[in-house]
This record gives C-alpha cells, structure tokens and sequence, in this order.
C-alpha cells in the first residue's frame, strides 16, 4: 500500500468517526437528556411570546419530569399538553385538583388543567428557566419535515 | 498556492465584498420605545429620522410606517433584520419580497407592549438590505 492510498484510507475512515459521532450524537443527546431529566420530553421549542421576556420564540428549554403534585408551586413554568402541542406557561394558582396557568404576557389566565396532563417543568438555573436562544426554531424545522 | 485556493480566496474575497457593500447600503434606523406606568398613555414622538415609538403604557401599542419606492431600472429583494431588546415587541408586515422598478411598499412596524414588559425605554435597530435580483 502506497502512501497515497494509506492518506486516502484515513481520510475515509476520519470522515466515518465523524458522521458516526455526530449521528450518535444528534441521536444520543435527547436519549440521555431523557434519562437524566426523568421526562419523555426533555426539550421544547418556545413558538409564540405568551411568556416574553423570561422565554423567547425561538427558544429551546429542557424540561425536567415531575414525580407528582407537590413538585408543582405558584410561580413554576409548567409543560402540559394540548389539542395542538404543548403550552408552556407560569402557574398562578394550585388547587386541590387544578392547576391555573398564565403566559406572563398574556392578560387572560388558561382553563384549569388537571395535574395528570402535566409533563413536566422547566430546568431552571438561578431560579431562572434555562434557555438556549435560537436553537429552538432548528428543532421547530426539524419537527415539521 | 495551488490555483484551488488561489480561486477560493477569490470566492471568499467577492462574498465579503458583496457583505461590506449590502451592510453599508443597507437602510437603518433606530427603534426606541419607553415603557410608562399607568393605563392607556400614548406619547409620540413624531421623528423621521428614527423608529420611536414614544412613551407607551403596557397593553398599548402603535405602528409607524416605512415606505420604499424602487427607482432603479432593476428588481431588488428586501430583507428586513432586526436586532435588539425591542425586536420581541415589533412586528413588520412584510418580509422577504422582491420590489419591481418604480413599485412603491409601505412597510409597518407594529409594537404591542404585553403585560409583562418593564417599565423603561427599550431600544433595537432595524436594518433594511436591497439585494439587487439578478435571476
């Protein structure tokens, strides 16, 4: 084997190392994230302003799972399911069997939901909901092929 | 330097070129809005110069116009990028559209101020890039 295919040969396999890590990557990310936050849906896309400032359209959360009611308290930025998705919004209020959330820019509070249809809670840092900008409308694209 | 590179930093160079000129060319204006307490309070600024949008209480909002007129003899695509802490609050109805020579466009920017804005001015800019249509 001459030194021109011995260079060819590492480039090909180099090429295949980094595909191979990138897809276990692209593949692994939400996987260990689902592990590790204890949720079936570890991260969300923020497609609207309801909750302008303290998240932004275009942002992606991680969403971490809850074990039952009493994770949940006033002030939380909760994640439950919809008719069309998901709605991303701050609780204002707990009830026995309800919890009443508002998108802070919002002026009208949503329909009560029960704590069942709760998926989780945002990852927060500081007391502030971990968000990383723009990457959001990447896995809104991703999403909709 | 292999003729390769030599025809890639070409490339590279005219892109940038074609960057630079589009940045310089580009029309910009400031965008400013001062966020004040109370109910229903609207103060404006009438300023060509600048996008203000003047005092506004929260649950308020206002529009202020842009128009563009193509006086060249060739189509150019508009793009519009805005940037900074106001860009959440504004919405522009148009984006992404070719003007035709001698069309006319009047482009609105729309800022609605929620419920959960602070009270203090909010500022941003918006650049509006004429790429001239080749195809």
């Amino acid at each position: 084997m001459n030194d021109k295919t011995k260079k060819t040969l590492k480039n090909i396999v180099g090429w295949i190392l980094y595909i191979a890590i990138l897809v276990a990557l692209i593949w692994g990310v939400p996987k260990g994230l689902a592990y590790v936050l204890d949720t079936e849906y570890p991260m969300a896309s923020i497609t609207s302003g309801s909750m302008w400032p303290a998240l932004k359209k275009g942002d992606l959360i991680l969403i971490k799972g809850i074990a039952g009611r009493e994770d949940i308290k006033e002030g939380d930025i909760i994640v439950y399911k919809n008719p069309k998705g998901f709605t991303i919004h701050r609780v204002i209020k707990t009830n026995e069997n309800t919890v009443v959330t508002k998108g802070d820019a919002n002026n009208v509070s949503d329909a009560p939901i029960k704590y069942e249809e709760i998926i989780g809670k945002t990852l927060t840092f500081n007391q502030k909901p971990v968000r990383i900008p723009l990457l959001g409308n990447i896995n809104t694209l991703l999403n909709k092929n | 330097m292999s003729i390769i590179k030599k025809i890639l930093i070409v490339i590279v160079a005219i892109i940038v070129l074609v960057l630079v000129v589009q940045i310089v060319n580009a029309a910009k204006y400031r965008m400013v809005v001062n966020v004040v307490e109370g109910e229903n309070i609207m103060g404006i600024n009438p300023l060509a110069d600048k996008l203000d949008f003047g005092d506004l209480s929260r649950n308020n909002g206002m529009t202020r116009y842009v128009t563009m007129k193509s006086g060249g003899g060739i189509s150019t695509y508009v793009v519009v990028w805005k940037a900074g802490e106001i860009s959440d609050l504004i919405k522009v109805n148009k984006n992404f559209f070719t003007l035709t020579p001698g069309e006319e466009v009047k482009l609105s920017f729309e800022i609605n101020i929620p419920p959960s804005a602070e009270f203090k001015k909010y500022s941003g800019w918006v650049w509006i890039f004429r790429l001239p249509k080749v195809i």
